[in-house]
């Protein structure tokens, strides 16, 4: 479970599993803590202190959604630059540039688009055309419907899978109007179809949503007819993690949300090699939403400017060196998000509840150094035997538990670009989770017990959080 | 066909086969002829004409007079966030935005928004499919088969394409809601009000025979620039959209109002899941846009309690509404003497209250203009091809569900080009039935109908190349 890892580093020869997890994202690991659920084991015992009573009237502290509030001070110091005006007889028409398969794409937009990705280096545009969308969701659907909806008649429809532990919301749209052109799969590591000829389509998310690894296609590489790929890239950028290489895929998604935080302009962008995916898509957008906000594409379009012009003017002449590419958007803000990953690991090292994935450092392109990844999302790992969500939830700090991500619910999802303050109470929150030794558990206190017998069944001890152990 | 009409707005039924309001039927009378000169060949030759399209240049020169009020700053701090007003139903929605929408309604009177919850979307388009799955989703409809979705011809084009886009099987498009049995299982109508593409005012056509249907109120044109105010609209899901009413379709904004919570709860959810919300940076403008206007109808007010004739005229609506009766006027105009080719709906003269408002000593009594020209062509004849022939892209009348004798013309797009076309559509010029027979040597288009009403008989030139390409495309009916 958990999609094939890339490992660059050459030095590594241990295969790709290790590097990423030490938990193998969500596998029932037998050897990477002292808890299992081998049913020959004899009863094991977990205790976490129950968080004080006092606890729920602490503030809610919401870790479960992707607000990119983490770039605002960066832009509340640099805005200027990237304030527009719009005046009351610009952008009335529904069209843009017929010259363009996306009519309703402003050209200013398209161009800052090629500029950005030519500059960070994530991605080629050369021979793609580029399809803007309300955020990247509605294009996710876009690219859906163009692959489901080609000529070739198909009788069923469409398996739409990912590898799990997949971004949470691809299901629910999928499944949202209940179509007849395309269906969820499921994860695509367990994917098999009997008769290895229906054409499917595989979504790649990379770095994923929600445990950061770098993937490549799991299961469209190997079936004869192939998958269709969609290759959702929000996260490729260097404020996350290292660019290795520009992608190079056939329909390549970006959101400005994940880019530079502006989620509130509701602006992506698709990268699609084939004129007619990309004619579809268009056609999608024309039939759900005719097109694209004028002036949020204006905005996009300054914004990314900004940056690129803000990344040439510190680069030397064939790129970056360390310290010039640390004062760019994307260095400062890899420098934030550094800093909370740091400040996480610390805050779960000393107990034995808590979980984090390890990210190797990689030679990261445009940042001319090695760094370690600091994923949007840290994947929280409870030890086995608990509900991570409601043991969060128990201490008042709202995350989105592993099942929604077809995986176990002893992982849970807490994003990492919220606000500092929001993200500071979450440390000291986290920090105040303790294990008690096996020998220490007195059966008087409100202990949150968690009994395995023999047949691997979990018997309740106290606790809301214990009701959901699966 | 055609929909419940409230004033008999069309002469024709549009659409149905009429047999008294022309001098061609089919009802087995012998053969009859329209004959339309062949338009000069140095036609191609000019600009295509495209009225096919509902963008709404018409409103530019107004903004670019009065824009500067609404310019807004965006700088680049700003709507960093998904999430707008956590107290409302529709969360990604900014406070100014709904406040701007409900003063609007308020002052013009078009819309009942107490009781309302209101829901942004990327367009009304968007809305409308919002409503399709809030619809079809609820718990009252639970149903081992798609919802039917039903509209009365001639319908907008684009709702078929809408419900059929994803191949649902929560609902499917159910054609014209006049013959429609809404009898056997819950069903949605679409009640389009002004109508797009022939401009009627409308009720729902089936919905209220039974107890079945659910109703889905598309009020995009009904604004005082298009049509009189007759009375705040009043319904359960009622869609509404800036770029018909301001112009400002590049802000892809639209709004929902809505009765029911849970529905609205629903509708919210669909934008969630779609597009995680509207763009806030239009939201914003779209506040300001909608402020300007309604302080601007509001400064115009005479009295305490409203609007008199002159002062209306004054404001945004009524300097757009002189703008669109003008066109009117000139299509009118330029139609008269081709009474035998081309019928536009008559419109009858109403009250509109937010124009009347201002009160003049005698009641200020205003025709509308329909964003779209309804045109008919005599009967065999393909409106949109014949307009075709004349370098003229029009949207012909099977896409809204109804004969290819209509067609669809924009009456909203820029002067310059409307001009244009009022001069091409002058010079299709007819040829009287008495001077037909010696036309027969010129290139003339001939159609005739035959004795059984159903066969079409071209005539003209053997060596005429110019028999006119919507002679191909006639119908046979």
């Amino acid at each position: 479970m958990g999609g094939k890892k890339l490992d660059n580093t050459s030095s590594n020869g241990n295969g790709t599993n290790a590097d990423n997890n030490n938990s193998n994202n969500g596998a029932v690991g037998a050897n990477s803590n002292n808890f299992n659920s081998n049913p020959n084991t004899t009863t094991l015992k977990i205790t976490v202190k129950p968080p004080p009573a006092t606890i729920h009237q602490s503030p809610v502290i919401n870790l479960d959604r992707g607000d990119p509030s983490v770039f605002e001070p960066y832009w509340k110091k640099n805005g200027g630059k990237c304030t527009i005006t719009i005046s009351g007889h610009e952008s009335l028409s529904y069209f843009s540039d017929p010259h363009s398969v996306c009519w309703y794409m402003e050209p200013e937009l398209q161009d800052a688009i090629r500029r950005v990705h030519l500059i960070v280096g994530n991605a080629r545009t050369e021979g793609y055309h580029v399809v803007v969308g309300t955020g990247s969701t509605i294009l996710f659907q876009a690219a859906l419907y163009a692959l489901s909806s080609s000529s070739a008649v198909v009788a069923q429809p469409m398996k739409v899978v990912c590898a799990a532990p997949y971004y949470s919301q691809y299901k629910e749209q999928v499944e949202l109007l209940q179509s007849r052109l395309y269906e969820w799969g499921g994860d695509a590591n367990t994917y098999d179809d009997e008769d290895k000829t229906a054409p499917f389509i595989e979504v790649v998310t990379s770095p994923n949503n929600p445990d950061g690894s770098l993937r490549e296609a799991t299961v469209a590489n190997k079936t004869e007819n192939g998958g269709k790929l969609i290759h959702d890239l929000a996260y490729y950028w260097p404020n996350y993690t290292p660019i290795t290489r520009p992608e190079d895929h056939d329909i390549m998604l970006f959101t400005l949300t994940k880019c530079t935080g502006h989620a509130g302009s509701r602006i992506g962008w698709a990268l699609v090699k084939d004129v007619a995916v990309a004619q579809k898509m268009t056609s999608f957008m024309q039939i759900t939403t005719i097109g694209v906000s004028k002036d949020s594409q204006l905005r996009a379009a300054r914004i990314l400017q900004v940056v690129a012009d803000d990344c040439e003017s510190k680069a030397g002449a064939f790129g970056y060196g360390g310290d010039d590419a640390d004062r760019t958007f994307f260095g400062e803000c890899r420098k934030v998000m550094a800093g909370r990953w740091e400040k996480l690991r610390e805050a779960v090292k000393g107990n034995d509840v808590f979980g984090l994935p390890k990210y190797p450092k990689r030679y990261c392109n445009f940042s001319g150094r090695y760094f370690q990844p600091a994923p949007a999302f840290g994947w929280l790992e409870c030890k086995e035997g608990y509900d991570a969500s409601a043991l969060m939830k128990a201490n008042n700090v709202l995350t989105r538990g592993g099942d929604t991500f077809g995986a176990s619910n002893r992982y849970t999802r807490i994003s990492m670009i919220g606000r500092e303050e929001e993200f500071d109470r979450f440390l000291e929150r986290i920090s105040g989770i303790h294990c008690v030794n096996e020998d220490e558990d007195k059966e008087g206190e409100e202990g949150l017990v968690v009994i395995h017998d023999n047949n691997g069944n979990a018997r309740r001890g106290n606790g809301n959080f214990l009701h959901e152990v699966k | 066909m055609g929909g419940k009409k409230l004033h008999n707005h069309n002469n024709n039924n549009n659409g149905a086969v009429d047999t008294n309001s022309n001098n061609s039927n089919r009802n087995g009378t012998t053969t009859t002829t329209t004959t339309v000169k062949p338009p000069p060949v140095t036609l191609q030759q000019s600009p295509i004409i495209n009225l096919d399209r509902g963008d709404p240049s018409v409103f530019e020169p107004y903004w670019r007079k009065n824009g500067g009020k609404c310019t807004i700053t965006i700088s680049g701090h700003d709507s960093l966030s998904y999430f707008s007003d956590p107290n409302s139903v529709c969360w990604y929605m900014e406070p100014e935005l709904q406040e701007a929408i409900r003063r609007v309604h308020r002052v013009v009177g078009n819309a009942e928004t107490e009781g309302c919850h209101v829901v942004a979307g990327t367009g009304s388009t968007v809305l409308f499919q919002a409503a399709l799955y809030a619809l079809s989703t609820s718990s009252s409809s639970v149903a081992a088969e798609p919802m039917k979705v039903v509209c009365a011809a001639p319908y907008y084009s684009q709702y078929k394409e809408q419900v059929e886009l994803l191949q649902s099987r929560l609902y499917e498009w159910g054609g014209d809601a006049e013959t429609f049995d809404g009898s056997a299982a819950p069903f949605i109508e679409v009640v389009t009000s002004p109508n797009n593409p022939d401009g009627s005012l409308r009720e729902a056509a089936v919905a209220n025979k039974t107890g079945n249907g659910k109703l889905i109120h598309d009020l995009a044109y009904y604004w005082p620039n298009y049509t009189p105010i007759t009375r705040p609209a009043d319904y359960d899901i009622m869609l509404f959209t800036l770029t018909k009413c301001t112009g400002h379709a590049g802000s892809r904004i639209g709004w929902a109002l809505v009765k029911d919570v849970e529905v609205a709860k629903k509708m919210t959810t669909f934008m969630q899941i779609t597009t995680i919300g509207v763009s806030k940076d239009s939201q914003l403008r779209a506040a300001k846009i909608l402020d300007v206007v309604a302080e601007d109808c509001e400064q115009h007010a005479a009295g305490a309690f409203g609007y008199a004739g002159n002062d209306a005229d004054k404001t945004f609506f009524g300097e757009s509404r002189k703008l669109m009766a003008e066109r009117w006027e000139k299509l009118r105009e330029a139609v008269k003497d081709k009474k035998d080719v081309f019928t536009l709906p008559k419109y009858p003269k109403r009250y509109c209250n937010f124009s009347g408002r201002y009160f003049q000593p005698a009641p200020d009594v205003i025709l509308y203009a329909a964003a779209f020209g309804w045109l008919e062509c005599k009967e065999g004849c393909d409106a949109s091809a014949l307009m075709k022939a004349h370098n003229v892209l029009t949207r012909g009348g099977e896409t809204f569900g109804v004969s290819s004798r209509y067609t669809r013309i924009s009456m909203i797009g820029r002067e310059e080009e409307f001009e244009r076309f009022i001069e091409r559509i002058s010079g299709i010029q007819c040829v009287d039935e008495e001077d037909e027979e010696e036309e027969e040597e010129e290139e003339g288009f001939v159609v005739m109908n035959g004795n059984n009403g159903g066969d079409v008989i071209r005539l003209g030139n053997e060596n005429s190349n110019s028999h006119g390409k919507w002679l191909e495309q006639v119908e046979v009916q």
